[in-house]
């Protein structure tokens, strides 16, 4: 009698399992949308705390590097300028689901490296605080997520039938990388890397938000 | 003077030759030049050189031209992220016309490709607009005015743009305030819209929004940040006050705009909050008056009851079983009493002989037996009640015994041992401010003195009957027991019975006695002894007052050598006592029963209940067939 109860408690166990299982089933075209959706909350949330870090970031180091040759600003290219990003509302939103998604992945690969070589940069940097050097480490695992995020959803995209399988390979800019030796040399190296970098993530959440207001319209647009 | 101003001029103009050809750096020419110039020095002197300086000041004074002061850019502004304009400030002109001209290079493009501002008009005047053609975003502008007369030009400090991050919206649209309750509460529901131009729809712009309000005669603003949603509900309003509401937004990376137009919204006043609170704080004080006299009444319910309803005592007869009396069966419970063949055998006789002694002394001086102690009982007072009901019979009366109230006096009849071999029965009475006490004590046959008993006799508040089994059982006993008095220990054990004894005795002692008050009423104002005769073989219990000399205050009751003897129970309550003479019995009622603290014990057979008065003026008595004296008749009398 009591291995009986046992077996009942055991197979009243199996029913009232607690599983994870998804909202929708697959198959369901409305479910696949929304789960879409929250897909690209989520990396659009991601994106937003990529660009607050890295205004912070730039903010620190124009605070701390001495004034500098304003000209020179604006003649420095960023190794990403190759990749050919929409500069306007029209263009963004001429280019189709597919270019777009695979613009922002390009973006996000191609500063994949030169984030980690910057974080170590700011860490071996003495004059920097703890808290740039946290805030370094904190961008580079941030633009990885965000990076892997944007891959599940141009996934979900795929699967569901939003963009067709057109997506290539990304290939990333190569960043030429120049060691310098001096301090100052690194710190306005650095500097620059965080102007550029800063630009694109903008660039990144921004094409995030039209390609999630043209998909799902209906929520938070 | 001319041939000087000739001369000068041309030596002016040959070293200003000079001097410029000096810094075309040719030092040849430079050494030449200041060899010249300082021949034409000799020449002229000072003078010339000071008329020089005149001439030259004079024809600035006549004219006014300079080259113009440095333009200042002073921002660049989008309102949409897909135009954008500058706006700078001029410098001094200089006297004459003066234009201005605004350059541009874009990142990304060669560096001389300088391009001026398409349109210098639409963002009015000292501005250039860029519409969307010539707009691109996450480019660098470098822009710079420059300003140019006649006489020259100059051109302000460069300003880096990247439009992205210049944005500042127009102010938000169709503020609408609406007035709402919740739960009888006003709120403002405040809704918008964001700028027309502002593409939100399509995820271009993200704007976040700022809601601020005040009332019309408020000093400062109550700002409330309202995320990205375009509706907002303001709390915590003032009835009966013009309220100003105003939005604002900003972008993600951004500027805030300005401000909206004022919106205007009266909250009216028939929300009334106070009224609510009023109304909360008189039901809360009333529920505090409340508490408060419930918490009297509670704490004096006690005396409140006995003033209202005063227990009745009942009689305390040591050994009397009232269980056995309601069985019914006479034998067991006489045998219970301690005696066998009650009526009493002339075995238990000199048990039986005992003596209820009142004592009653006016000066809170206890009557006390040799080594006695004081009683610390307490026994509730009620009022000089006179009880109006004479039907109810002696026992029952409330007004059979003395009834104290207030009285300073103590005074307690002891119902104890003296030396009395006999074995007597004290009723003491004892009596504080409070109440009575009504102590029992029973001696035994041969105690002389009962103080350790005695001491140890506390009686509750509400001591009920005796049980006069009890009694005579300890009666027997302590007559066996030789060690009455040095034995605190076995007093204290027996004192337990006796507190028993007490406890059941009705708590209503003053039935016992009479109000001092009716001084003649008072038959225990000095110590008076009853003694129980006997138990005779009608089952009466027979109570002989004896009265010791001296005492004007005896009552009536104990005049003489009179006494009466209980002739019956009556349904466990009452006691029925027949007078001497014979033709008299008391008539009991069943009132003291009301008394849900004192167990109905008050009469039964062979509880002394008390003495009555043998004397003739026994008015009130009534005169029963079956020869019942009515003892509240009686005292009513007096």
């Amino acid at each position: 009698p009591v291995s009986v109860l046992f077996l009942v408690l055991v197979c009243l166990d199996l029913e009232y399992r607690v599983t994870s299982a998804p909202i929708c089933a697959h198959g369901d075209a409305g479910c696949h949308l929304l789960s879409v959706s929250d897909l690209f909350d989520r990396v659009i949330q991601h994106s937003n705390r990529v660009h607050s870090l890295s205004s912070d970031l730039y903010s620190e180091f124009e605070r701390f590097l001495p004034v500098r040759n304003q000209i020179g600003r604006a003649t420095r290219k960023c190794h990403t300028s190759r990749i050919l990003t929409p500069n306007g509302k029209e263009n963004a939103q001429r280019t189709d689901r597919e270019e777009l998604t695979q613009v922002i992945l390009r973006l996000l690969v191609s500063w994949m490296d030169p984030l980690l070589q910057f974080h170590q940069s700011v860490a071996h940097n003495e004059e920097l605080s703890k808290f740039s050097s946290n805030k370094a480490l904190e961008l580079s695992d941030m633009v990885h997520e965000l990076k892997s995020g944007v891959e599940k959803v141009a996934e979900k995209m795929q699967l569901v039938g939003i963009i067709s399988n057109s997506l290539n390979g990304v290939f990333p800019a190569e960043a030429s990388l120049s060691s310098s030796a001096s301090n100052e040399a690194r710190h306005i190296r650095d500097y620059e890397l965080l102007h550029c970098f800063r630009r694109d993530s903008d660039k990144v959440q921004n094409y995030l938000k039209i390609l999630k207001c043209r998909i799902v319209p209906e929520l938070g647009c | 003077m001319s041939f000087l101003f000739i001369g000068c001029q041309w030596f002016t103009k040959d070293s200003l030759v000079s001097f410029s050809k000096a810094f075309s750096s040719k030092p040849s020419v430079l050494e030449k030049s200041l060899k010249r110039t300082e021949r034409m020095k000799e020449a002229c002197g000072a003078k010339c050189v000071l008329f020089l300086l005149f001439v030259q000041t004079w024809l600035v004074e006549n004219t006014g031209h300079t080259s113009p002061g440095k333009p200042v850019l002073l921002r660049c502004r989008s309102p949409e992220k897909e135009t954008f304009a500058c706006w700078w400030q001029p410098g001094s002109d200089g006297g004459l016309s003066t234009n201005y001209s605004l350059y541009y290079t874009m990142e990304g493009s060669r560096e001389d490709a300088v391009h001026e501002c398409p349109d210098y008009k639409t963002a009015g005047l000292n501005s250039c607009y860029f519409n969307k053609t010539y707009t691109s975003l996450w480019i660098t502008y470098t822009i710079s005015v420059v300003a140019q007369n006649a006489l020259g030009s100059k051109s302000s400090d460069p300003m880096f743009v990247d439009v992205a991050y210049i944005v500042q919206p127009h102010t938000p649209e169709n503020i609408s305030a609406e007035l709402r309750t919740q739960d009888q509460k006003p709120y403002l529901m405040v809704k918008w819209d964001p700028p027309h131009k502002a593409d939100t729809k399509s995820g271009w712009i993200t704007l976040q929004y700022e809601i601020r309000l005040k009332p019309e005669k408020g000093a400062e603003w109550e700002s409330h940040y309202a995320g990205q949603q375009k509706q907002f509900n303001v709390f915590s309003l003032h009835p009966g006050e013009v309220y100003l509401v105003q939005v604002r937004c900003k972008p993600d990376h951004g500027f805030w705009s300005e401000w909206s137009a004022t919106t205007y919204i009266e909250i009216p006043d028939y929300f009334r909050p106070r009224d609510t609170s009023v109304w909360i704080l008189i039901a809360v004080l009333s529920v505090c008056i409340f508490l408060i006299l419930a918490w009297t009444v509670a704490i004096k319910c006690n005396s409140i009851k006995s003033y209202l309803l005063p227990p009745v005592p009942g009689p305390k007869i040591i050994g009397f079983d009232t269980q056995l009396l309601k069985s019914g069966k006479s034998e067991d419970m006489l045998n219970a009493l301690g005696c066998q063949g009650f009526p009493p055998t002339s075995d238990c006789e000199d048990l039986l002989v005992e003596f209820l002694e009142v004592d009653d002394s006016d000066e809170q001086k206890l009557v006390m037996n040799e080594g006695e102690d004081d009683l610390e009982g307490r026994v509730k007072s009620s009022g000089n009640e006179v009880d109006n009901d004479s039907g109810r019979g002696s026992c029952d009366s409330h007004t059979l015994l003395l009834e104290v109230s207030n009285s300073s006096t103590k005074t307690y009849a002891q119902v104890g041992g003296k030396s009395n071999n006999e074995g007597s029965v004290r009723l003491s009475r004892k009596s504080s401010t409070n109440g009575k006490l009504l102590c029992f004590e029973t001696a035994g046959e041969k105690t002389n003195t009962w103080p350790t008993a005695n001491s140890s006799f506390l009686l509750a508040r509400q001591s009920s009957c005796h049980n006069i089994s009890k009694i005579h059982r300890e009666a027997c006993s302590l007559g066996n027991t030789t060690d009455m008095h040095g034995n605190i220990s076995s007093a204290q054990s027996k004192s337990k019975e006796y507190r028993e004894l007490h406890s059941t005795v009705s708590g209503d002692p003053k039935t016992w006695f009479a109000d001092e008050k009716h001084a003649p009423l008072l038959p225990f104002k000095s110590a008076e002894y009853v003694e129980v005769r006997k138990l005779n073989q009608q089952s009466m219990l027979i109570l002989k007052p004896k009265t010791e000399g001296g005492h004007k205050s005896v009552p009536p009751e104990f005049i003489g050598q009179e006494y009466t003897k209980v002739s019956g129970v009556i349904s466990d309550r009452v006691l029925l006592l027949l007078r001497d003479t014979g033709a008299q019995g008391s008539s009991d009622t069943q009132e003291g029963k009301n008394q849900a603290v004192h167990p109905s014990l008050q009469c039964q057979v062979g509880k002394m209940v008390g003495t009555f008065p043998a004397s003739p003026a026994l008015e009130g008595m009534q005169l029963a067939a079956s020869g019942y004296v009515d003892t509240a008749a009686l005292l009513q009398s007096f």
